[in-house]
């Protein structure tokens, strides 16, 4: 079951789906030392542009720009040179601003609020009224995982996952369309890694544009449709991921069920065709799916309750 | 109605913090307990409980807005909380007066608080007390037992919420020791006299100068959240308090400063005039506090305040929120 479902409120505006809903032109960071003299250049002549619907991954390793490059996109850092636009707007405008839904690296929340009275923060400054918020906060805090007698603990005595999905719960409060997730799966488990995945796909599916910043290529591979990868603040690669990985000198054949004895006849077969060999493996299923899998059966079994994180 | 979204969090925060309530407690305790343990008053025992409570309450008020408005703030900023707000649909004014307000409601709890025991102490302190039995220098032991007992009712009736009902601790003290004391005082002040023996009728005698001598110190208490907050948003967390500490103290000389040439009148007028502020040593000579003074002097609060929030603002505007 997707426990992510977007709820239907604040429905946007019927949008022009060739008009960017993020563009960043040249932007480059310089941050500066106390006496105002270049410390460090996080990001130079980045330019790239985000269209309705994608989920575009940013990719980098660390010290690379990504979260300098997002704190731009937000207005919240002021680039040095460059220009960002938000929905045809600047970024540090209230209109761009609510339409956009953001998860920082770090889950970072009052430790002595509740969940619901940290949503309830959000939602002020949403805009919100307290009707809407009393309507909006039980469920998307069921959605995110939060059991109804958490939401009334203070997030200091929570895990770090637990935080994460307080996190992810204030990023989507006003339904934005633009939705900004810095490191989304960061301290959660295998299950919460799936639960944002999938979350990730609903809200593609509804016509949300996502930016992701991960360091798990494999998580970026599984929802992203288009990548970005930066080293040293500057772009080295864009384009579509099945553009990126595809081998277009090379294709697989999956066989099911052959009998072990006619794979060596099989890969006879299919050398005249193949100048650079053939190889044959086993496919294997991913840890993740096997993982979930288990837990899925442990969880049918009468008697085996799951964990409380 | 966004500022007051930020205003309200940081109160409960700021309530919530352990260092807001064992100040409290502290300054309670010490306050409730110092006309017990007076030795050499020379006779003026209530004007020194008085004037200890009260200078208890503008200290101890000066540490807890300086750990709510600065530290929170400035914590804010280098944590990322601030970043995460901030991506919202707020404007940094907003914010930032939200921030002060969230501190004036922990600085007004505390006040509240502060003054109850304040007025307890006064009823604590020898006076002269003449009965039909007896005259002379009396201390109301009931009085004192009551008020010392106060605060340590309020942190078992937080434990029991906390217990029973899972309700937060330190919300729960500051809701029971903020009904429990001015019940006490109205009650033991009304109904009994000095001596212990109950009163005919219900007179609270309560000095009620002290409420304008709380209430001044509510409002220098504001102007330090100002302060605090509008230097948090440059600074870190020690340098902001101790740049408004240091404020503050000079502000206790802007009397001083005014009458020292054109140079030091400069200095005083950009510095909290603080001995306006204190009222303790005026009511000893016979002042009263007229709704003008009051008016005024709010005023003057509203106006200091606002302009360091306006430079705070200056400040904040273009601040790279990390």
């Amino acid at each position: 079951m997707n426990r992510f479902p977007m709820n239907a409120q604040n429905q946007s505006p019927p949008r022009d789906e060739t008009r960017p809903v993020l563009e960043a032109e040249h932007l480059e960071k310089t941050f500066l030392d106390f006496w105002k003299r270049p410390r460090v250049k996080a990001v130079a002549d980045l330019s790239f542009s985000a269209f309705p619907g994608e989920v575009l991954g940013l990719l980098g390793p660390n010290g690379s720009g990504k979260s300098t490059t997002i704190k731009m996109l937000l207005g919240l850092l002021r680039p040095t040179a460059g220009s960002v636009r938000l929905f045809g707007l600047a970024p540090d405008t209230p209109q761009a601003r609510a339409r956009i839904g953001y998860l920082p690296e770090l889950s970072n929340l009052h430790k002595f609020l509740t969940p619901r009275e940290t949503l309830d923060y959000y939602g002020g400054l949403f805009g919100l009224s307290s009707a809407k918020r009393r309507e909006t906060i039980p469920s998307l805090l069921d959605r995110v995982g939060i059991a109804r007698k958490d939401a009334d603990r203070a997030i200091g005595e929570f895990s770090k996952g637990m935080a994460r999905r307080v996190g992810l719960a204030q990023a989507l409060l006003n339904n934005p369309e633009l939705v900004i997730l810095d490191e989304p799966t960061s301290g959660l488990d295998p299950i919460g890694r799936h639960d944002v995945k999938e979350m990730i796909r609903e809200l593609r599916k509804e016509g949300k544009t996502i930016l992701l910043s991960s360091h798990l290529l494999g998580e970026v591979a599984d929802v992203c449709t288009r990548v970005l990868i930066l080293v040293s603040g500057r772009l080295h690669a864009e384009g579509p991921l099945d553009t990126l990985l595809r081998q277009n000198d090379c294709c697989r054949f999956t066989v099911n069920g052959i009998a072990p004895d006619r794979i060596d006849a099989a890969k006879a077969a299919l050398e005249p065709f193949a100048p650079n060999g053939v190889r044959v493996d086993r496919p294997s299923v991913p840890l993740e799916d096997f993982f979930l899998d288990a837990i899925r059966k442990a969880n049918a079994t009468p008697g085996t309750q799951p964990h409380d994180e | 109605m966004r500022a007051l979204s930020v205003a309200k969090s940081t109160a409960l925060e700021g309530l919530q913090s352990p260092v807001a309530l064992l100040l409290t407690l502290a300054c309670v305790e010490l306050t409730a307990l110092q006309p017990l343990l007076q030795l050499h008053t020379f006779g003026d025992s209530v004007r020194l409980a008085r004037d200890c409570g009260l200078a208890f309450l503008l200290f101890s008020g000066v540490l807890v807005c300086a750990s709510t408005s600065g530290c929170t703030l400035a914590a804010d900023l280098r944590s990322g909380i601030a970043a995460t707000a901030l991506a919202k649909p707020i404007r940094r004014f907003d914010y930032l007066i939200g921030k002060w307000l969230g501190s004036c409601a922990v600085a007004a709890v505390f006040a509240w608080n502060a003054l109850w025991s304040t007025i307890l102490a006064c009823r604590t302190a020898e006076a002269y007390v003449e009965t039909a039995r007896s005259a002379g220098e009396m201390r109301d032991l009931l009085c004192g037992i009551v008020s010392v007992s106060l605060p340590l009712l309020a942190l078992a009736f937080a434990a029991l919420f906390h217990a029973w009902r899972a309700r937060r601790f330190a919300l729960s003290f500051f809701a029971a020791l903020s009904l429990l004391q001015p019940l006490a005082s109205l009650a033991l002040l009304g109904w009994f006299a000095r001596d212990g023996s109950p009163a005919l009728r219900w007179n609270p005698a309560i000095d009620p100068d002290l409420f304008p001598a709380g209430f001044f110190l509510l409002l220098l208490l504001l102007i330090f959240c100002a302060v605090s907050t509008s230097l948090s948003v440059r600074l870190q967390t020690a340098p902001a308090a101790a740049l408004s500490f240091f404020l503050l103290l000079s502000g206790f000389l802007a009397d001083r400063f005014a009458s020292a040439g054109t140079f030091g009148a400069c200095i005083a007028a950009f510095l909290p005039n603080v001995q306006e502020f204190w009222l303790a040593d005026r009511f000893a000579d016979g002042f009263a506090c007229s709704p003008e003074r009051l008016l005024l002097t709010t005023l003057y609060t509203l106006f200091y305040s606002s302009a360091v929030l306006s430079i705070g603002l200056l400040l904040f505007r273009n601040r790279d929120i990390q």
